[in-house]
């Protein structure tokens, strides 16, 4: 969408025009959908993530007052409300580990969080080639990773957008962006090679990975 | 293991940031460190597959379900729900209204008062208070002399001079509200059209003293505004002059009212457009303000451009291009001329806009001013332009204004015929065509309408020889020849034209300095002529949703001035 036509289509959603503003949520509920998808790394919870971005734009879209882009300021959002999500989510699930531990004295958290990513993962027995296996593990790996190292990753290599705009997005300097960058990509490669190494041990588990990888933070 | 190293030099080299040298300093590095150019390798991969994860497709009903939520939140107001979409009303709007109310009623209580409780005295309501009178030989308002406005009552009641204090209260009370005594006001309106009318004007007293028209209030709004307006209305009006010019007071508590025009209406009096910010404060206002002596009713919305002057509607206009050196010293000399002889001209408001975005003839007209000025061996840099729109009567005499004061800041350059324009962009304006092919033939002596078949047939080369006929010529004359301005003839033989558009020689002779006959086919072959249309105002500043009214103010009746006499 251009800028012109996105401050025509703003204007309108200002004065109050249902259809520009479904325009508007039409034009970047994609955008926001996979920003959320690759945050929560649930198709489900990018759904209701995503529903709750976009009635927060709906919501502000009033006191949008231009000094960032349109779409910095809803990916800002989306980003908000995904680790917003995040943390919920993480907190439920801590206690029902902790309650699941209680029922099987066996199962520790590390290999309980394990399954539910394994869940997570969507390849079927067809997709079980040597690309889709790193994709895989890419994604296990991301969403393994800290929040705050995932939102560098996934705004700087999936939305691809510059550094000034993570910045804005983010609200962190520049060069914060640069070094979290770095370190995201540093962990987020000692992930990945941690699940190889896991992946190779047949099943064996992993007991040192306990939780979100922070990298050398 | 990576704090060996520089940071940020891996992160650019995976990022591809790193101009020539330092990528071969940094691979020269790589070349010698295979640990570290091992994990180089692995991020840059992974930052590949990351890149190619591409976007996943959104659920079904995404968006439904944000669009049922918000029309349901705002259905059942919940208040965890989004607030309603239509934002035109700015919060401390609410503020600014409340305290609009309360000065309106405050005002309105005090208009009713003044004007209530001097009807009741002759009514008899309020004879008892004569009874104790020690003069009661009636009202005589000519002999108030006393300039004690405030203790106007209160002296009936102590002293029982009714005839002298409660007149003399009464005509105190007109002038400080800038307001004729007793009319009757009915509104006919509660909605739009926002309407009032008075009815004919009887004095309260038959024999009590009139004000004078130079005392007679001209525009009959706020005290605060009469207050900034009033002298200037009145002078505009007593010298019988057409003045438009904008004053918009936004003082804290007041409401915003922009008197845009004031206009002369024959000799009833003035008419007074009024611009507020809504329907109810323009409401409040009508009531507060309008009392007496107004004919309010909503006037047509505001031109999409920025007009002044006024005049009659015109309906063939011409848009100019202005090469002025000094932009805004052209703008008020054509605002002066303008206002001086009574034309409208109107100024195209966002001309820098527009032209950036490059969807209006000012374009156009841009790359025609610039071309006929190389052709005419006129220098084209350090000038600006501005772009006027303009009755075709009246053109010539701004021509005249321009090309006669040698410290002119502006240059006239290049003029086009909005319909020629119109019809060239392909719309089907059958008028606009009609007038175009009305004015060729009347030019060419061919009037009769049995041309019209061959006019038709020609239609395309004719009306591309129309547009510059009607004003390029009149435009480059100054350009082509300081000396010679104002003097050339324009051309008006469409043959010639087309004669030498065909000419090869025309085209690849040089243009010289001096007046030539102008090479229409090279500017007509550099020209995309797009409609003309009011500019879509995409950049400009949020406008506000204000109401125009139309204010007849009518003037004492004649028969006062008779009385007075």
């Amino acid at each position: 969408m251009t800028p012109s036509a996105e401050q025509v289509l703003l204007a309108k959603v200002r004065r109050g025009d249902p259809q520009a503003l479904g325009e508007l949520l039409t034009a970047y509920q994609g955008r926001l959908y996979n920003v959320c998808l690759r945050m929560v790394s649930h198709p489900d919870d990018a759904a209701e993530v995503c529903q709750d971005v976009l009635m927060k734009v709906v919501q502000g879209i009033s006191r949008f007052r231009g000094e960032s882009g349109l779409a910095t300021w809803m990916t800002r959002i989306a980003m908000n409300q995904s680790i917003s999500h995040l943390r919920k989510r993480r907190i439920r699930r801590t206690i029902s580990l902790d309650q699941s531990s209680q029922t099987d004295p066996g199962d520790d958290q590390a290999s309980a969080l394990r399954h539910q990513l394994a869940d997570s993962r969507e390849p079927g027995p067809d997709q079980r080639v040597q690309d889709s296996e790193m994709l895989d593990r890419l994604r296990q790996a991301m969403a393994n990773l800290d929040d705050d190292f995932r939102a560098v990753l996934v705004l700087r290599d999936i939305e691809q957008l510059d550094y000034a705009q993570i910045s804005q997005t983010l609200d962190i300097p520049v060069g914060t962006v640069k070094s979290r960058l770095f370190r995201a990509r540093l962990a987020l490669r000692q992930e990945v090679d941690r699940l190889c190494t896991v992946g190779g041990d047949a099943g064996g588990s992993s007991g040192e990975h306990s939780g979100a990888v922070g990298g050398e933070r | 293991m990576t704090d060996r190293y520089d940071q940020e030099n891996i992160l650019g080299y995976i990022e591809g940031e790193l101009d020539d040298a330092q990528r071969d300093a940094f691979e020269a590095v790589l070349a010698h460190d295979h640990e570290l150019r091992n994990l180089v390798s692995q991020m840059r991969l992974d930052r590949e597959a990351l890149r190619s994860l591409g976007n996943e497709p959104v659920p079904v009903g995404l968006i439904d379900h944000v669009i049922q939520a918000q029309e349901r939140s705002e259905l059942l107001g919940d208040p965890e729900a989004p607030e309603p979409l239509p934002l035109t009303m700015p919060v401390n709007r609410y503020k600014l209204r409340r305290v609009l109310a309360y000065s309106g009623i405050a005002a309105v209580l005090l208009l009713s008062a003044a004007l209530v409780v001097p009807t009741l005295m002759p009514s008899g309501l309020l004879d008892y208070k004569a009874g104790f009178a020690k003069n009661d030989s009636g009202p005589d308002a000519t002999n108030a002399t006393s300039p004690d406005v405030g203790s106007g009552l209160a002296m009936i009641d102590e002293d029982a001079v009714y005839d002298e204090s409660a007149t003399r209260s009464l005509a105190r009370v007109d002038a400080d509200h800038n307001l004729p005594a007793q009319d009757k006001v009915v509104a006919t309106d509660t909605t739009e059209p926002v309407e009032v009318k008075i009815e004919q004007p009887q004095p309260a007293f038959a024999d009590a003293k009139q004000v004078t028209p130079e005392e007679q209030p001209v525009a009959p709004v706020a005290p605060t505004l009469a207050m900034a307006d009033q002298a200037d209305t009145a002078d505009a009006l007593a010298s019988g002059r057409d003045v438009a010019r904008e004053v918009e007071l936004e003082e804290p508590g007041s409401p915003t009212v922009t008197i845009a025009e004031v206009t002369e209406v024959a000799a009833a009096g003035a008419e007074l457009i009024l611009e507020v910010d809504d329907t109810e404060l323009a409401k409040a206002e009508t009531d507060r303000l309008l009392d007496d002596h107004a004919t309010l009713a909503l006037a047509p919305k505001p031109d999409p451009f920025m007009g002044y002057g006024n005049a009659p509607v015109v309906t063939d206009q011409t848009q100019l291009l202005v090469n002025a050196s000094s932009p805004t010293q052209a703008r008020r000399d054509i605002r002066d001329w303008a206002m001086a002889n009574s034309v409208r001209v109107i100024e195209e408001p966002a001309a820098r806009t527009v032209r950036e975005s490059g969807s209006h003839p000012s374009a156009t007209l841009r790359r025609a001013s610039a071309f006929s000025l190389t052709q005419a061996g006129e220098p084209t840099t350090n000038t600006a332009d501005l772009i006027v729109e303009i009755d075709q009567e009246k053109l010539p005499d701004l021509l005249v204004f321009l090309n006669r004061t040698p410290s002119q800041h502006a240059e006239l350059v290049t003029l086009a015929d909005t319909d020629t324009v119109m019809h060239q962009s392909g719309p089907a304006d059958e008028r606009s065509l009609k007038r175009t092919e009305n004015r060729q033939a009347r030019d060419d002596g061919h009037a009769d309408s049995n041309d019209q078949p061959k006019a038709q047939a020609n239609r395309k080369v004719d009306t591309k020889s129309a547009w510059p006929k009607t004003g390029l010529a009149t435009g480059l004359a100054p350009m082509a020849s300081p000396s010679d301005r104002g003097s050339r003839q324009p051309e008006t033989d469409t043959a010639d034209d087309t004669r030498q558009r065909s000419d090869p020689e025309a085209e690849t002779a040089p243009a010289p300095a001096t007046a030539q006959p102008f090479d229409w086919s090279k500017l007509l072959s550099n020209l995309t002529v797009q409609p003309v249309s009011p500019p879509t105002p995409l950049l400009q500043p949020e406008p506000r949703e204000r109401l125009r009214l139309r204010v007849i103010i009518q003037q004492v009746a004649d028969e006062a001035h008779d009385d007075e006499k």
